[in-house]
């Protein structure tokens, strides 16, 4: 894919460059880009769903959770408002070692849970990081229209930014990893759902429905310009940072 | 956080029932848990304080991703 690894000291010079530019010229540029979205199903009633919800850690495949925590949770106007803490370790691939400071990746849960509605609606975003590159993932847990003994869950993903680059960024990390991710995070629901009330259909992994890729959209929004390894290896990061809470090892 | 784990046993065992038999059978009083929520967040902050983990940081959403969405205040 990307020789990052062979090209790390230039990566932290346009890093330093970078930082003084921005302090120097006060250059606040926020660009924020949904440019990934899909719809997945689980064959289980949404309050099933949304009770399996809270117990989704620990589970065999979440052994690099480190703390999963309650920060804040009331009842207002009838919907359970929550804000969730996860810590977990850092492992990156090689290459991506010496770009990371701490081994301790934090990432915030919001979430609205609307009991009348039958929806849940939860924002997952990393902390810490954010600065220069945010990922915010957002998804939505409803009653299957179609079958209401099944819930549909819909996804999008943004990324928000305050450097130039980042759509190129994005193309060259490569779309798959967010198809493969997605359907692993589906994968390890169902399997907590499976534990937690037994397998209701012969085919009970879940299914991705469609997905939708915004990529085109992302760089008709953004610019390219100089600084994209940089940016590269921060998106890299940023992402495999949100995401491997949910999905890897 | 390790050093909340017994505050944490407590509490969601209390909020597990609560959620499945209360709240989503339509019951909005959540004070039955509600002591045992404050003794475990209120270590949660503290472990966080010792660990460097602001939480003002994450008071954040996105206008753009959810304008109906207000998130719920401080304390």
């Amino acid at each position: 894919m990307i020789d990052i690894g062979d090209k790390a000291g230039r990566v932290f010079e346009i890093d330093l460059f970078l930082k003084y530019k921005f302090v120097l010229f006060s250059i606040h540029i926020v660009i924020m880009v949904k440019f990934f979205e899909n719809k997945s199903l689980f064959p289980f009633r949404w309050d099933q769903v949304v009770h399996g919800f809270w117990h989704r850690y620990p589970n065999p495949e979440s052994k690099h959770v480190l703390s999963e925590d309650v920060l804040h949770r009331e009842v207002k106007e009838k919907k359970l408002h929550s804000i969730r803490l996860f810590t977990k370790t850092n492992k990156l691939p090689k290459w991506g070692e010496r770009f990371i400071n701490t081994n301790v990746v934090k990432i915030v849960e919001e979430s609205i849970l609307d009991p009348s509605k039958k929806t849940l609606v939860t924002y997952t975003r990393n902390v810490g990081y954010a600065s220069v590159m945010g990922v915010t993932e957002k998804v939505v847990y409803k009653v299957n229209e179609e079958n209401p003994s099944t819930t549909v869950a819909e996804r999008s993903v943004w990324i928000e930014s305050n450097v130039y680059g980042m759509s190129k960024a994005i193309q060259a990390f490569g779309m798959q990893r967010f198809k493969v991710n997605s359907t692993k995070a589906v994968k390890g629901f169902n399997y907590v759902l499976n534990s937690m009330y037994g397998s209701n259909t012969s085919s009970s992994t879940g299914v991705l429905l469609h997905q939708k890729e915004k990529l085109k959209d992302a760089l008709k929004q953004t610019n390219y310009k100089t600084g994209t390894l940089y940016v590269q290896q921060l998106l890299i990061n940023s992402y495999l940072r949100f995401h491997q809470i949910y999905y890897e090892q | 956080m390790d050093e909340c784990k017994a505050f944490k046993k407590e509490y969601d065992k209390c909020f597990n029932i609560w959620f499945r038999d209360k709240f989503l059978k339509g019951s909005n009083d959540d004070s039955v848990c509600s002591e045992l929520l404050k003794s475990y967040t209120g270590c949660v902050k503290e472990a966080m304080k010792e660990k460097d983990i602001v939480i003002d940081d994450f008071r954040r959403y996105h206008p753009k991703i959810s304008p109906d969405y207000e998130p719920p205040k401080n304390k």
